[in-house]
């Protein structure tokens, strides 16, 4: 019985203090951008005004909106200027955020995998899911920040800006919030919250940490990367149980099925609540 | 010892007893004989000899009169023809009124004279009389919220002739979202359009013709800026013919949206279908009692 010889720590760290409080900033001040600001644009529904009186009222619920803007805007900007100070002195995977060929055939071979028809593609640090997802968060901080501040400050806009282009500004910042809300509480949810192979959340966000089970499975390129570098270096790891913060789910039978349903139910949902918005028209 | 103090208790307890029952009585004698005098000295309106004689049939709008502006004047001011019985019964009861308020509000009749809704052929064949705003019988000073021309109640008098096109798009801009939901800082209709004096866009002394359009705004957005005229209002992202960039902008972020939802839940959905397919998952965590002794990391 020989043990293999372990070049991975039990534990890698993912995202640092730094990243991990960027995120939280970030979910924090969304998570309230969301809960403020959706009744304003559903004010005409049933549930708009309890959510209202939930704050003291419609001006209360725009000053807390305005404030995590400022919070998100914040989160934006710090995220620029950390980039600009961290990545001269970073050592791993800087330049790996940024898309190539190798993440088209790792769509296409995903989608083969999706069918039934392929095996899964081997991810190195950012699957092309997670790089499209950080390019959606760039651009949606830019658009919902840059068109929020136009709406706050509508004299400091017109010195510019015509009123019908503040009006085109107000449809962008009403409906990109949509697009938002979706890829965040369908996609981004779905990979580290409601994926079976994580629920009921992914630590690392929490801790910024990836055990090297889950490493090996979802970027095993990073994995053999790591297990490369300190084998030449000679640095061997003790194996261990490490202790299991998620995945407890991962062969519910239960989970799976209700997760499939609600899917299809929200994706029906959508699609029969704005395909027919495609042909409204007076 | 001990039974002596039980004793003094006791008279402790109705001593204080009777001084708090004695003080409640004189003090609910005391309100009630205040209530006397004030039953006995209010002031009731009083209703004029005339106004007796019509309430005896109408008398609905004796209660709806009592409360208003006009509570002392007598039916007959404003309804001049209604001296004799039986009434005459061939009259024009909105001119009728319109000159009866003119009598005492002549500033504004002559504001409103030259207005839209002052207008001849609008007044009298539509009826946008000053009623049509004010109300009848049940007229209140502006800062009462029952009046219906408070803050509150204004954009309903308007509504009455202007719904369609233009409720619609109040109700989705900005300004009619935050004033439907409460927030009544925000502008209603007067705000924009003023009130006795109004005019249409077409007309150079409107609020909202292009050359005042900034000046208007600049009520509430300080500065006055040529460009807030550059746009039109009262439109919704729906409406092809009157908003074709917004139009344009709803269907190209409508597409996004179904994009992303798109590809967000296929993924979701053919991975849980995936995951049912396989018997057991082969992914990462494995548990304690999962593992086998000679299994490889």
């Amino acid at each position: 019985m020989t043990q293999k010889k372990l070049y991975v720590p039990t534990w890698v760290e993912r995202f640092d203090n730094n990243q991990r409080w960027q995120h939280l900033l970030l979910a924090i001040s969304v998570l309230m951008l969301i809960i403020t600001g959706f009744p304003i644009k559903y004010a005409y529904t049933w549930w708009a005004p309890y959510v209202m009186a939930m704050f003291g009222g419609f001006k209360n619920m725009l000053t807390v909106h305005k404030i995590f803007a400022v919070v998100m805007i914040f989160s934006g900007v710090y995220h620029v200027v950390w980039l600009f100070i961290k990545m001269p002195t970073m050592k791993r995977a800087k330049w790996a955020i940024i898309p190539n060929l190798k993440d088209v055939r790792d769509a296409y071979d995903h989608g083969k995998y999706l069918l039934g028809i392929g095996q899964m593609p081997k991810y190195h640090r950012y699957a092309y899911l997670e790089k499209f997802e950080y390019f959606a968060v760039v651009w949606g901080v830019i658009i919902m920040g840059s068109s929020g501040l136009i709406l706050w400050f509508p004299e400091m806009a017109a010195a510019i800006l015509p009123r019908w282009v503040i009006s085109i500004i107000r449809v962008v910042h009403s409906y990109e919030a949509l697009v938002c809300l979706i890829a965040v509480a369908i996609g981004h949810f779905y990979a580290v919250h409601f994926n079976p192979d994580v629920f009921p959340t992914s630590p690392v966000w929490i801790n910024g940490k990836i055990s090297r089970e889950h490493l090996k499975h979802e970027h095993p390129l990073e994995y053999d990367e790591i297990a490369a570098k300190n084998k030449e270096r000679g640095v061997v790891f003790e194996p261990d149980e490490p202790r299991q913060l998620s995945g407890r789910f991962k062969d519910s039978l239960v989970l799976k099925s209700v997760l499939l349903v609600i899917y299809l139910a929200v994706f029906a949902w959508i699609m029969i609540s704005f395909i027919p918005q495609l042909f409204i028209f007076n | 010892m001990v039974k002596a103090s039980v004793g003094k208790g006791i008279v402790y307890f109705f001593t204080a007893l009777f001084a708090f029952v004695f003080i409640a009585i004189n003090l609910a004698g005391i309100f009630f004989i205040f209530t006397l005098f004030n039953v006995a000295f209010a002031s009731q309106p009083e209703i004029s000899q005339t106004n007796k004689m019509c309430i005896t049939c109408h008398e609905e709008e004796k209660y709806l009169l009592q409360d208003s502006v006009h509570q002392k004047l007598d039916c007959t001011f404003c309804h001049t023809t209604f001296k004799q019985f039986p009434h005459p019964t061939e009259i024009n009861l909105a001119q009728e009124v319109q000159v009866a308020c003119q009598r005492c509000h002549q500033g504004i009749a002559q504001e409103y004279a030259v207005s839209i809704h002052g207008d001849e052929k609008n007044s009298l064949e539509k009826g946008t009389t000053c009623y049509s705003c004010h109300g009848s019988h049940d007229i209140f000073t502006v800062e009462n919220p029952e009046a219906k021309h408070n803050r509150l109640n204004v954009n309903d008098s308007c509504i009455q002739c202007h719904d369609g096109r233009v409720l619609e798009g109040y109700n989705y801009s900005f300004h009619g979202v935050a004033f439907n939901s409460g927030y009544i800082e925000s502008a209603n209709c007067v705000d924009c359009h003023g009130s006795h004096s109004i005019l249409p866009e077409d007309n150079p002394a409107s609020m909202v013709s292009m050359n005042n359009r900034p000046e208007t705004c600049a009520k509430c957005h300080k500065i006055a800026r040529e460009n807030f005229a550059k746009g039109s209002e009262h439109i919704t992202p729906f409406d092809k013919n009157n908003a074709l960039p917004l139009y344009i902008t709803l269907q190209i972020f409508i597409l996004l949206i179904l994009f992303d939802a798109t590809k967000d839940s296929t993924i979701a959905i053919f991975d849980l279908i995936q995951k049912l397919r396989g018997k057991k998952s082969d992914r990462h965590h494995v548990r304690p009692h999962d593992r086998q002794p000679d299994d490889k990391i």
